[in-house]
């Protein structure tokens, strides 16, 4: 049975047996114009380093997922972790006093989605600690949306290519099979201040304790073929 | 206005001043009394509040000891003593034991203010509780602004720490002061609730909720509100919703405070005028329909009031009238025994007694009158007996003592005693004359023709070489319109008033006769500058028999007033002593008399005719000296 990824550590506590996925969602905040000034950027730069990722992962998803500075997960490119996702407030700060006006920004999420709800709360906390206004909304028009979306596939090219679509933003330039080739090509999609990496989540399964060899491979693949049920004891 | 107009008018005032003071009275008493059962309904419902407001303060309290107490708390306290406070491990605790006790809000804050877990703010982790230090120093639930990320909240929250360590936990719960609040209050018919969470230093509508959620036209309420935001004080006021008085409003606003006294929200408390207003109408109309009713019987009644006080009131009036028009034998029928009655029978007395007093002038003019005529006929009658006595003694002295010329004597005393004896038959004619003057008969004449005769009559007094010259001037005016009038008795009135002016000229002067239109009357001027006359001689200038002339007859200028008065005119007179005098005759149209009298010409054509004949053969009676006047 598959849980939310916050609930999997009560799960854990209530003794159950939990197999988690690789990250295989992402979620990011998305600003629903381009930069409109070089203070803009500055802003929405400062949003990101006002960010806690780390903090918003152990304790809001129960270490349910892995803070991401890029698009795809780093066990899919294994370059991740070239791109930061510590929180650097007094950076933050430092690029909200250069910039000479901080508009209020609206931050929309899924009402439906109470992960999200907590997410965007904790996010509004963490700007309001660099001087930014970030009101989250359940209003249909905003200027910073909280998105969840499933990668598509387990290739990385054409999971950024899908990921961009559904963000919206130009088709990625990946011109060839090699790794820099879609490094360069991510790298272009984040420089354009757009979007703001948050977290990779994993996939959280509770299954019985007599289900065996339950388990996701390094590909990402789910391997039913080895899955038993072991006999039920007395 | 007539009296008995006036009289209505107080009547009808009076009425209605009553109704509208009546319904004025009985308005504001049923205003008082719905305003006095407003404010004990508002105090009714203030002191409900105000204990829900503690009942929910202790249940909170009650809840938040109870969580102070669990082992969750004591976990978390632990935890939290140790300094390595796993904010994962507790994220979602204070949301389930908020759920647990039922409470909106709880927070486990650590002794330094830093929240471990938040149920309304579950993402608040790792922050500061800013009201923490307010809070510590109250053991009763307090009202306290409680921040969230949709913004600030009014709650009713209570604090308690648990002590299993040296370094305490904080436990912060509360419920929010929202519509449910509002809608879990008791009101009676025609009242609600509001509340206004003053979360803005300026009013704002988003801040006013009732129990079913968002107010509407909330800026009715902003100059109450703002009014309490100044003065943190509780006021009153009457709202208006619409034009409908009906919709009308009282409004009481109580303000809220915290524990620092800072004003956190304003629970108003409306109550409806609409039964006020409802009622206060239905005393109009019933006021306006007595008022109506009570008017027109008011007029009615008063009406006949007043024809009952006003009818002697008029009678009197009518009968003052005719007695100054002359009728003195008007009486007024006395019909009550009040003060009215004691008029009419004090009226009655006066008319009577003036009756009597006018008999008895009457009756002593009439006596100096006759002593006046004695004097004047002993007078008249002497001056042509004493040299008939004379003539007769004359004679009888002739036969005795000279016989031889008695014939002589016969003769001259002859023509001497009927000299005498004309005289006396003379003067006898003119008293008779006097006493048959006759009524004029009216007919159709030109004044100017008739001055025109006068004047050519009396050229021959004009022109005798004894008399000093007089110099006579016309000015008869050529539009006269004709009147109706008896020609003979004008002519000998008009006479006599020439004669009289000529004789007051003995040394000469000038004579003015003149005649002009005023109107519908016609004006005769007979005016000289002769001697003039004394101010009793003008006072007596019309007494019958009074003259002042050797040889008058103190006629003359009674039968020219005769004539006159029987024309309907009148006879004005101006004199100063030897400067003159002018008599002004003023003679009306009388057609009325004409028409009159041409029935009474069909009727007596025979007697008319003699009168007629009768005043063709009178003579002017001319006085002969001015003194006469």
């Amino acid at each position: 049975m598959e849980v939310a990824s916050d609930q999997s550590r009560n799960a854990v506590g209530e003794g159950r047996h939990v197999e988690t996925s690789l990250p295989t969602e992402w979620m990011g905040l998305v600003f629903t114009r381009n930069a409109q000034s070089a203070d803009d950027e500055k802003l929405r730069e400062a949003l990101a380093l006002s960010i806690d990722r780390e903090s918003m992962n152990s304790v809001l998803l129960q270490g349910g997922g892995e803070p991401a500075g890029s698009l795809l997960p780093d066990w899919m490119t294994g370059y991740a972790f070239l791109f930061p996702v510590g929180a650097d407030l007094a950076r933050a700060r430092q690029l909200r006093t250069e910039a000479h006006q901080a508009p209020s920004w609206t931050l929309g999420y899924d009402t439906g989605d109470p992960l999200a709800r907590i997410i965007g709360e904790r996010i509004a906390l963490n700007a309001r600690d660099a001087g930014l206004t970030l009101q989250p909304t359940n209003s249909a028009t905003v200027d910073v949306q909280l998105v969840r979306l499933q990668l598509a596939s387990l290739d990385p090219r054409l999971a950024l290519t899908t990921l961009a679509a559904l963000l919206g933003m130009p088709k990625p330039k990946l011109d060839d099979d090699t790794v820099e080739n879609l490094y360069s090509a991510e790298s272009a999609l984040l420089q354009s201040e757009q979007i703001i990496p948050l977290m990779h989540l994993r996939i959280a399964v509770v299954t019985s304790p007599r289900v065996k060899g339950w388990r996701q491979d390094q590909n990402g693949d789910w391997p039913l073929q080895d899955v038993w049920l072991d006999r039920e004891k007395p | 206005m007539s009296f008995r107009h006036r009289l209505l008018l107080v009547f009808g005032l009076t009425v209605f001043l009553c109704v509208g003071g009546v319904a004025w009275i009985l308005s504001a008493v049923t205003r008082r009394a719905f305003e006095r059962g407003n404010e004990d309904q508002t105090a009714a419902l203030i002191a409900q509040f105000r204990r829900e407001f503690s009942r929910r303060g202790e249940e909170i309290t009650l809840r938040v000891e109870n969580i102070a107490r669990s082992g969750p708390a004591t976990r978390m306290a632990l935890a939290a003593s140790r300094g390595s406070t796993d904010y994962a491990a507790y994220v979602n605790e204070a949301k389930t034991l908020a759920d647990s006790q039922q409470l909106d809000s709880l927070e486990f804050v650590d002794d330094r203010g830093t929240i471990l877990s938040s149920a309304l703010w579950p993402a608040k982790y790792g922050y500061k509780d800013a009201s923490l230090p307010a809070g510590l120093s109250s053991k009763d639930a307090v009202l306290r602004q409680e921040e969230l990320p949709e913004g600030r909240v009014l709650e009713l929250s209570a604090i308690r720490q648990v002590d299993v360590t040296d370094k305490p936990l904080y436990v912060i719960g509360g419920r929010r002061l929202d519509k449910e609040f509002l809608g879990s209050l008791e009101l009676p018919a025609g009242m609600r609730t509001m509340l206004y969470r003053n979360l803005s230093k300026t009013f704002s509508p988003q801040l006013l909720i009732n129990p079913s959620g968002i107010v509407q036209q909330p800026n009715v309420l902003a100059p109450l509100i703002e009014r309490v935001q100044q003065q943190q004080q509780e006021a009153t006021m009457l709202l208006h919703w619409s034009n409908n008085a009906a919709d009308d409003e009282s409004m009481h606003a109580i303000p809220l405070t915290g524990q620092d006294s800072g004003l956190l929200g304003i629970l108003l408390v409306g109550n409806t005028r609409r039964p006020y207003i409802e009622l206060r109408n239905r005393i109009r109309s019933a006021a306006l329909l007595a008022g109506s009713i009570g008017i027109v019987l008011a007029v009615l009644f008063s009406g006949w009031a007043a024809s009952r006080v006003t009818r002697p009131v008029e009678q009197l009036a009518e009968a003052a009238r005719q007695v100054a028009e002359g009728n003195w034998n008007t009486r007024v029928v006395v019909h009550s025994a009040d003060e009215l009655g004691a008029l009419a029978q004090s009226f009655n007395r006066m008319t009577e007694e003036l009756l009597q007093q006018r008999a008895r002038l009457v009756q002593t003019e009439r006596v100096a009158a006759w002593r006046e005529l004695a004097r004047r006929l002993a007078h008249e009658l002497k001056n042509p007996l004493f040299p008939l006595q004379l003539t007769v003694e004359n004679l009888v002295r002739a036969r005795q003592q000279r016989p031889d010329q008695f014939d002589e004597v016969f003769r001259e005393s002859s023509s001497t005693l009927l000299a005498e004896i004309t005289n006396l038959k003379t003067i006898i004619s003119r008293f008779s004359e006097f006493s048959r003057m006759p009524q004029p008969q009216f007919q159709q004449i030109e004044i100017n023709e008739i001055m025109h005769n006068v004047t050519r009559l009396l050229q021959v007094q004009l022109c005798l070489p004894e008399r000093a010259p007089i110099e006579c001037k016309l000015e008869f005016a050529e539009d006269l319109a004709p009147i109706a009038g008896d020609p003979e008795l004008l002519h000998r009135a008009f006479s006599n008033l020439v004669l009289n002016a000529i004789d007051a000229m003995p040394l000469g002067g000038k004579l003015l006769l003149c005649t002009h239109q005023h109107g519908d009357r016609v004006m005769v001027e007979v005016a000289d500058n002769g001697i003039g006359m004394t101010a009793e001689e003008h006072e007596r200038l019309f007494t019958p028999y009074y003259t002042s002339k050797a040889h008058g007859t103190g006629l003359g200028l009674a039968i020219v007033q005769s004539v006159v008065s029987d024309h309907g005119g009148r006879i004005s007179v101006h004199s100063e002593p030897g400067r003159g005098t002018r008599f002004i005759v003023e003679l009306p149209r009388n057609w009325d008399k004409l028409e009159s009298d041409k029935l009474q010409s069909a009727s007596h054509t025979s007697s008319v005719n003699t009168l007629g004949a009768s005043s063709q053969g009178a003579t002017i009676v001319p006085e002969s000296t001015p003194a006469d006047r």
